[in-house]
């Protein structure tokens, strides 16, 4: 179905190919996932599919790239729009018309399919997809998980044989993005679709997959199937790194084999004590509304934060109803919920950028919404979601320099926390063509800047690969460890379970379950980790089983 | 609720054309006294005389306060802010359909009058003659004993129009004017009246429609309110 | 009755046709009574048949713009209007001016008679920009746009796309507004809009490269079967079809020249026109999907709003004929099918987002 041959991708100005002599086949049917460091080409190699690359974005291409016969040399992108199906990293921003049935009909207007056709292909995707019911719904006000499956169906009723999707479920929380993915898997066995979808979050997609691929930062692209290619693979969900650990053979892709292959290890960890969260022992508490806070608190250190009855309304809408908090200093605290249950709104209130319509939030015993702005950030920082809207300046060194004229520190002191966050990063280039975790730590500098003791992450795991995750999940207990308290909003189980000593759901404004991480985690099925899934309860990640195991041996 | 201020506001408005009533016409010849100024309108080109009037005591009157004064009723152009003259005494009127440049116009006094039927002003020293005035007649000052010239012209030439049919340095004998205007008084009135009437009329209609949407608007307005919240 | 139970929404050229026929009888009466009950008129059909939808809540503004130009044209004509005649109701002194703008009046007696003249000219201009706003409210600018003829089916989707833009800048400033006091940066300097402009430019751009990918990769944009003679041909039609039309309206306009370059011109001018969008829509290539229908009550709607023009130019004044065009113009509101907006839906989606959007 897709045959790429000997191809070599250099966009202008680039000093080195994005990729490099890729030969990679496609067979009808199969589901194929591209995975690779942030940076490394998979949107490129998806962009050859569909001939956006090179006629839409630019660059010069060698080699041949054949789609259902069809090479994307001769034919335009739009020519090719009934054959794949491209579905961008934004479906927000790829969406054209004003609602849902309107969006699904667009792609075969401009194929010219006459109108009774088109009604009943928008009737068979509307089902297929199981979004009749927001047909007649604007696409603005949808959730992600529903503006991803309008996308996927906006392609879908040109009846395409190969979709390609870009970073599906990046957006999406736990339940909306194994919806997607089921889709896709049924989309694929049943109706023998093509699809080939990049994705950073491999511990959703390997069950589904036949094919993975591996896109590396040199240009060179490896592809096999997923259990050959993550035995070796540099990037692995933590189900396979457990196998690797634990030295099972053939390497389990699904929980359920992880758990048949698992018996052992499960009589052997038995024995062992729990892992000690080496973060700190239960004191101080993130409570939901009504519940005392822990009476061991007081003889400690009082929390850095403390916040009492935080109520937030937009007009009718309450993002958030009468949330308590407490940030204990040395902690770092996830807050977890699906979209739109009001944790973004919950940080901005905290840091006092933001609305805030009652309650009461205590930051080293001042209210930060009462401070000037340049105060409040010497006391409590947060990086926001789209991150490069701090950016305005068009080099590294600039806008550090301006980070520090802003915070009132030292000459260098942004360049030092920069070299410390993300390693070296040349000084002259222009921050947006810096990659997503450069980006996140320059940000996390530049906020840094002004010294202050809580930090606040909104979503910072968004376009992150493996690596960099755990580059931020360092960080971030470094900062818990110089006494620091640190409160990320994410719905990345993975990064929860290596990074948080303790956890918050928020689900409708307000907070319904909140304790110790392992706690949190373990009891939900919807946010238990992969290790938690095989292994139990307090086993959260594979770190800690290899301290458990390593001290053990 | 906006809504029904509005149309409060428009019930107020409608009663605003009924305080600007014009005042009757009673020209009655030129001036004998020199502190008065004679108004002279020239209707020839509309198929009338020449009327003349007199504005007494015109010291520090502008030239249309001088032509009300002088017994003359005057319509302005309804877009302008500055006043511009489109009728005295009513002409050309509404129903009145003058032949210009070949083709067939109806003064509406709504805009500016074209260049091909529309009223000239003059001013005039004592025994001088006819000179287009510098200023608008709402802004020129009237000399007390001279003259004050209105001419229409129709389908005069801009440059050579013609001056009114009256010599200020040889002004006509006072009863040449006089009978003209004496018989005008009564039909104007009885004229007037009866505009009145039917004016008022329908205005009254006009209000009760106004009210009517007035009501349908706050009937709507709850409808949709009520529903909405289903 | 069966048709007026069903609701549906009425094909946007109707609701256009009848808010421009209303905005002609604007024009031609400077009668205040007259001028409120079109605004009236235009503001009852509003708020009985506009749907429930976002685009549709922006009446209010134009009523707002309204009064505000009543308001300006009134202070305008307190400035320049001043008259020496009639009953004056403020005696303001008048401001001396230098000789060369003798014949100008600054300030100066206002009398009720010029107030009112200058209280129905802006009443005027308030009505034409509320009927415009009326056919705002109650047609779907994009649904407008889709029924355009084909030939302009890509001025219309980049119109389209335009009108999707300003929304989202408008999220974009305020995000990054937002943003910048999390960098303690609240000065309000030159520097200050730069920090706020470059990233909304940079997230414009992204978007707009993300939307033009999308659509590339749907296939807008395809050709369609016709061949460069067809195209130069129906290209030339056109042009001067287009040419004519404008002879034709100066010539209306001007009326010194030949009569025969008026009307007839028009005419002809029109056809050649359509002739040719109809050649060009024949042969690109994509088709609709659900076109609004153009039936009976299209056909009443766009009539009521003749209707009105042709009384008003009948009779300016205030009489029976203005009166009765004015009621024949409110027509649509009672007797049009309602909108066909599902309430309990399109209401939770007007709901106010949050600044962050959906995701909280």
């Amino acid at each position: 179905m897709i045959a790429i041959e000997s191809v070599t991708v250099t966009y202008d100005g680039a000093p080195r190919p994005v990729l490099r002599d890729v030969d990679l086949y496609v067979d009808e049917g199969e589901l194929v996932v591209v995975t690779g460091p942030t940076g490394a080409g998979k949107s490129s190699l998806l962009g050859l599919l569909n001939g956006l690359v090179p006629h839409f974005t630019g660059g010069h291409l060698e080699g041949s790239v054949t789609v259902a016969g069809l090479r994307t040399e001769d034919h335009r992108p739009r020519e090719l729009a009934a054959t794949v199906g491209w579905v961008g990293q934004d479906p927000l921003a790829g969406f054209v018309t004003d609602t849902v049935e309107e969006e699904l009909a667009y792609g075969m207007e401009q194929l010219g399919v006459d109108p009774q056709a088109m009604r009943r292909r928008v009737e068979e995707t509307l089902d297929l997809l199981g979004i009749t019911d927001l047909r007649a719904r604007s696409l603005r006000s949808l959730s992600g998980g529903q503006q991803q499956r309008v996308a996927i169906g906006a392609v879908l009723t040109m009846h395409p044989p190969v979709l390609v999707l870009d970073e599906p479920t990046s957006a999406l929380d736990p339940t909306s993005a194994e919806d997607v993915l089921a889709t896709l898997a049924r989309l694929v066995h049943d109706l023998g679709t093509t699809v080939v979808l990049a994705e950073h979050r491999l511990e959703r997609v390997v069950p589904f997959a036949d094919v993975l691929v591996h896109v590396g930062t040199d240009g060179a692209v490896t592809a096999g199937p997923p259990a050959r290619m993550l035995a070796t693979s540099p990037i692995a969900p933590p189900l396979v790194e457990l196998g690797r650990l634990a030295g099972w053979d053939p390497l389990p892709l699904t929980v359920r084999e992880a758990r048949r292959a698992s018996r052992t290890l499960r009589k052997e960890l038995a024995e062992l004590p729990a892992p000690p969260r080496p973060r700190f022992d239960g004191f101080g508490s993130v409570s939901p509304r009504g519940t005392d806070p822990n009476p061991t608190n007081r003889g400690r250190e009082a929390p850095l934060l403390t916040a009492r009855g935080v109520a937030v309304r937009y007009g009718p809408l309450h993002a958030v109803r009468g949330v308590d908090l407490d940030l204990p200093a040395g902690s770092v605290t996830a807050l977890m919920g699906r979209n739109g249950s009001g944790k973004s709104t919950l940080l901005w209130a905290l840091q006092g950028s933001g609305a805030r319509h009652g309650g009461d939030v205590r930051v080293a015993g001042e209210d930060p919404a009462r401070l000037s702005r340049t105060q409040a950030r010497r006391r409590i920082g947060l990086v926001p979601q789209t991150a490069s809207d701090l950016l305005y300046l068009e080099s590294v060194t600039a806008e550090c320099a301006a980070a520090d004229a802003e915070a009132g520190a030292a000459d260098g002191t942004c360049n030092a926390l920069l070299a410390r966050l993300a390693g070296t990063v040349d000084p002259a280039t222009n921050p947006r063509d810096l990659s997503e975790g450069q980006k996140l730590a320059l940000v996390l500098a530049v906020q840094l800047t002004a010294a202050p003791r809580v930090m606040l992450l909104d979503e910072p795991t968004r376009g992150l690969d493996y690596a960099a995750k755990d580059a931020l999940a360092t960080i971030l207990r470094d900062l818990a460890a110089d006494g620091g308290a640190v409160l990320v909003a994410t719905h990345d189980v993975e990064f929860v379970a290596a990074v948080a000593d303790r956890a918050a759901v928020m689900a409708e404004g307000e907070v319904i379950a909140a304790g110790d991480v392992r706690e949190v985690l373990a009891t939900s099925p919807a946010f238990a980790p992969q290790v938690t899934k095989v292994l139990g309860d307090p086993w959260l990640t594979v770190r800690d089983v290899r301290t458990a195991l390593g001290e053990s041996r | 609720m906006r809504m029904l201020a509005a149309a409060a506001t428009l019930v107020v408005g409608a009663a605003l054309p009924v305080l600007g009533v014009a005042p009757a016409h009673a020209a009655d010849g030129a001036c004998t006294d020199p502190t008065g100024t004679t108004v002279v309108v020239d209707f020839t080109d509309l198929g009338g005389k020449v009327e003349v009037g007199c504005a007494e005591d015109s010291a520090g009157m502008t030239g249309m306060q001088a032509i009300e004064a002088a017994g003359f009723s005057t319509s302005v152009v309804e877009s302008s802010d500055v006043p511009a003259v489109c009728r005295i005494d009513d002409q050309p009127s509404a129903s009145e359909s003058l032949e210009v440049d070949g083709r067939s116009y109806t003064e509406k006094c709504q805009e500016f009058p074209p260049g091909g039927a529309y009223w000239s002003y003059y001013v005039a020293p004592a025994d001088g003659t006819w000179a287009y005035a510098a200023k608008g007649a709402d802004t020129n000052e009237v000399v007390p004993g001279g003259y004050e010239g209105w001419r229409f012209q129709l389908n005069q030439p801009a440059d050579a129009a013609p001056v009114p049919a009256f010599d200020p340095a040889n002004p006509p004998t006072a009863t040449d004017g006089t009978t003209d205007a004496a018989e005008a008084p009564a039909d104007d009135a009885d004229a007037g009246a009866d505009d009145e009437n039917d004016g008022t009329s329908i205005v009254w209609i006009g209000i009760g429609v106004a009210a009517l949407l007035a009501v349908a608007i706050a009937v709507t307005l709850v409808r949709r309110r009520t529903s909405e919240d289903v | 009755m069966p048709a007026r139970r069903a609701r549906r929404d009425l094909h946007p050229g109707a609701w256009w046709v009848w808010a421009l026929g209303l905005a002609v009888a604007a024009t031609r009466t400077y009668d205040v009574l007259l001028l409120g009950l079109v605004i009236g008129a235009a503001s009852l059909v509003v708020l009985a048949r506009r749907p429930v939808a976002p685009w549709a809540m922006s009446f209010r503004l134009y009523l707002a713009l309204g009064a505000l130009v009543v308001v300006i044209r009134v202070l305008f004509g307190v400035l320049l209007g001043g008259s020496s005649t009639g009953t004056v109701l403020v005696d303001l002194p008048q401001v001396p001016l230098p000789s060369w703008a003798d014949g100008v009046r600054v300030l100066g007696p206002i009398t009720a008679d010029s107030l009112r003249r200058s209280f129905a000219a802006g009443l005027q201009l308030a009505a034409l920009i509320i009927c415009v706003g009326a056919a705002n409210s109650l047609a779907n600018p994009r649904r407008l746009l889709k029924s355009l003829p084909a030939a302009l089916y890509e001025v219309g989707a980049a119109v389209v796309v335009a009108m999707t833009l300003f929304p989202q800048l408008a999220e974009s400033v305020g995000r990054v507004r937002r943003a910048r006091r999390l960098r303690g940066d609240a000065s309000r300097n030159v520097r200050a809009l730069r920090s706020i402009v470059i990233p909304v430019m940079e997230d414009a751009l992204d978007r707009s490269m993300q939307l033009a990918a999308s659509m590339d990769a749907r296939g807008y944009g395809r050709k369609g079967t016709a061949d460069p003679r067809a195209r130069r041909l129906t290209g030339a039609l056109l042009v001067s079809g287009l040419l004519g039309v404008c002879v034709g309206v100066y010539a209306t306009a001007d009326l010194t020249a030949p009569r025969i370059l008026a009307a007839p011109m028009l005419v002809v001018g029109f056809a050649v026109a359509g002739v040719g969008f109809w050649l060009s829509g024949r042969k690109v290539g994509h088709t609709r999907y659900r076109p609004d229908p153009w039936r009976g009550w299209e056909w009443f709607t766009a009539l009521c709003g003749v209707a009105v023009a042709v009384a008003f130019f009948a009779d300016y004044t205030l009489s029976p004929v203005a009166l009765a065009g004015l009621v024949v113009a409110t027509l649509p509101a009672f007797v049009t099918p309602e909108p066909a907006s599902p309430y309990a839906t399109l209401r939770s989606s007007a709901r106010p987002r949050t600044p962050e959007g959906v995701a909280a």
